[in-house]
């Protein structure tokens, strides 16, 4: 990876911050929440190309893209809409994070032709035939889990904190698809390189794997390239950013249910 | 949303011999004409506005709707066919109506509930002022078996009350008319209870099987069955059974004869 001066001196002030707290015993949750504020941007917007390969190695693409707005209370509003192919063209889906995880979604279907609020039990459910479920392509929902240091290891030779995360209340795990969720998270830059499913009964479901990690806007880092594989079937999805525009000025009416019929 | 629709265009209607269009008892003798259309000029122009938000979990919103009913209404008059002859003569025409409304939707944890009501007051050519709502709820139930994903459950209510009539509108009455019963009817939403069961078994597969209950007067009763397969991303194919039951002269009864089996390949580019 390449870094300015200018990412290396905010990181060091990162790490500042970080040592100082792991003295003190920081908690994981402390850590993720330290993630959070790190690599949020005021707006982004990614065109992103989803390959889709099922087991027998058969593969569609899907090509969309995902507008992304922080606002305030540390809770972000989402809209992706897919460009791509014929049959989902224009379908998209809008959330709205709320406290505790309890998010608002709309679904729209260009063949229904009107938004439709989509209940909790949804956001487990895969979205558009990828290996992603709804609620795994929302960022990391810090108040919604309980986050626990499982260890530290170095991953393609970079030290990583490691983390589990469950549910964290008896709702939050109903709405939920997995037991608990363990994490790998960059120590330098606290990026999450990856992150491992585990379904209700604790066997590992799915892996998921960020790579080609790029330096956006000061100390914030995205991947380019976020691969799923769900073990248990064998298929995996991989998304590719193909552009990225970030802090371009996304109004909060642009993320509406108006938008999401345009 | 602020919308203007300068042009009326009138929603397309069963042809005459369609196994679509109502038949006239046996032995009913009328002049029918073509239908009226309002004049193409300003006073034809239709509005609708709609504002909607967003509050604690609840999408609300309200419109309002100036302009034309699609679906025509008849007048009725007396058409002298020879000296000492008098047949009835119908018109078809289309209502002016105003129609405000109120819709919302919102979730309780796996529950869906939505609802949405309008008030439709006539202006001209119609017979009566009526209100039209219907309230629901959806509930998604995920399976998550190898070979049914996910559990679809909708079920409805919808209802229609006559507020006021107009007084010597010359409009024929739709609903349960003497000698046609319902066969002029253009609303199966009166006293009707909508349901629908969807499963969805892959990704590319579902299968559901919906039904409306006409509860109106005589219950009648439309009930499909209906699968879709994604071939390829392109290429999907659907196919299904309607069944339309009830008596003669009911909403749905009125197309008894009209079960069906279709099959429909799509193909998107």
């Amino acid at each position: 990876m390449h870094r300015s001066p200018r990412v290396a001196l905010l990181l060091a002030a990162l790490l500042a911050l970080v040592a100082p707290a792991r003295a003190a015993d920081p908690s994981a949750a402390d850590v993720m929440k330290r993630q959070r504020e790190v690599h949020r941007l005021k707006d982004e917007e990614e065109r992103q190309t989803l390959k889709l390969v099922n087991k027998a190695g058969a593969s569609k693409e899907r090509k969309l893209v995902r507008y992304l707005l922080s606002g305030a209370g540390d809770l972000d509003k989402i809209l992706v809409r897919f460009q791509a192919p014929r049959d989902v063209e224009n379908t998209a889906l809008l959330t709205w994070e709320g406290k505790d995880g309890n998010d608002d979604q709309w679904l729209y279907l260009p063949a229904v032709k009107r938004p439709k609020r989509i209940a909790a039990s949804g956001k487990k459910n895969r979205f558009m035939g990828t290996d992603f479920a709804y609620e795994d392509l929302r960022p990391e929902n810090v108040a919604a889990n309980t986050y626990a240091f499982v260890g530290a290891e170095a991953l393609d030779g970079v030290d990583c904190f490691v983390i589990d995360a469950t549910p964290a209340t008896e709702r939050q795990a109903a709405d939920s698809g997995y037991s608990r969720r363990k994490m790998w998270l960059r120590k330098d830059t606290l990026v999450i390189v990856k992150r491992e499913y585990y379904d209700k009964q604790g066997k590992l479901e799915k892996v998921e794997s960020h790579r080609k990690l790029v330096n956006v806007a000061g100390a914030v880092w995205r991947a380019n390239e976020i691969e799923m594989h769900d073990v248990q079937n064998g298929s995996r999805t991989v998304i590719t950013v193909e552009n990225r525009v970030v802090n371009k000025g996304l109004k909060d009416d642009f993320f509406t249910e108006t938008e999401l019929i345009r | 949303m602020f919308v203007v629709v300068p042009f009326f265009t009138p929603s397309r209607v069963p042809l005459p011999r369609s196994r679509w269009t109502p038949q006239a008892p046996s032995g009913f003798v009328a002049v029918v004409d073509d239908p009226v259309r309002p004049d193409p000029d300003i006073g034809a122009t239709q509005y609708a506005a709609r504002l909607r938000t967003t509050m604690a979990g609840w999408d609300v919103s309200v419109s309002y709707y100036d302009g034309f009913d699609h679906t025509q209404s008849f007048r009725q008059s007396v058409s002298q066919a020879a000296p000492g002859v008098f047949v009835p003569r119908i018109t078809p025409v289309y209502p002016r109506v105003k129609v405000p409304g109120l819709d919302f939707s919102t979730t309780f944890g796996k529950l869906e509930v939505h609802g949405e009501g309008a008030f439709r007051l006539i202006e001209s050519n119609g017979r009566d002022h009526r209100f039209q709502g219907i309230a629901g709820v959806n509930y998604t139930q995920d399976v998550g078996w190898r070979w049914l994903d996910q559990l679809l459950f909708i079920v409805e209510y919808g209802r229609e009350t006559i507020l006021k009539r107009v007084q010597h509108s010359g409009i024929l009455e739709k609903d349960t008319s003497p000698l046609v019963g319902d066969l002029l009817s253009d609303s199966g939403f009166r006293d009707a209870i909508v349901g629908r069961i969807q499963a969805k078994l892959t990704e590319d597969t579902s299968v559901k099987l919906s039904g409306i209950a006409d509860l109106a007067v005589t219950p009648s009763y439309f009930i499909q069955l209906k699968g879709q397969h994604r071939l390829t991303d392109a290429l999907h194919v659907e196919a299904g059974l309607d069944f339309l039951t009830g008596k003669p002269e009911t909403f749905w009864g009125r197309w008894r004869d009209n079960d069906r089996f279709f099959l429909v390949l799509r193909y998107l580019f």
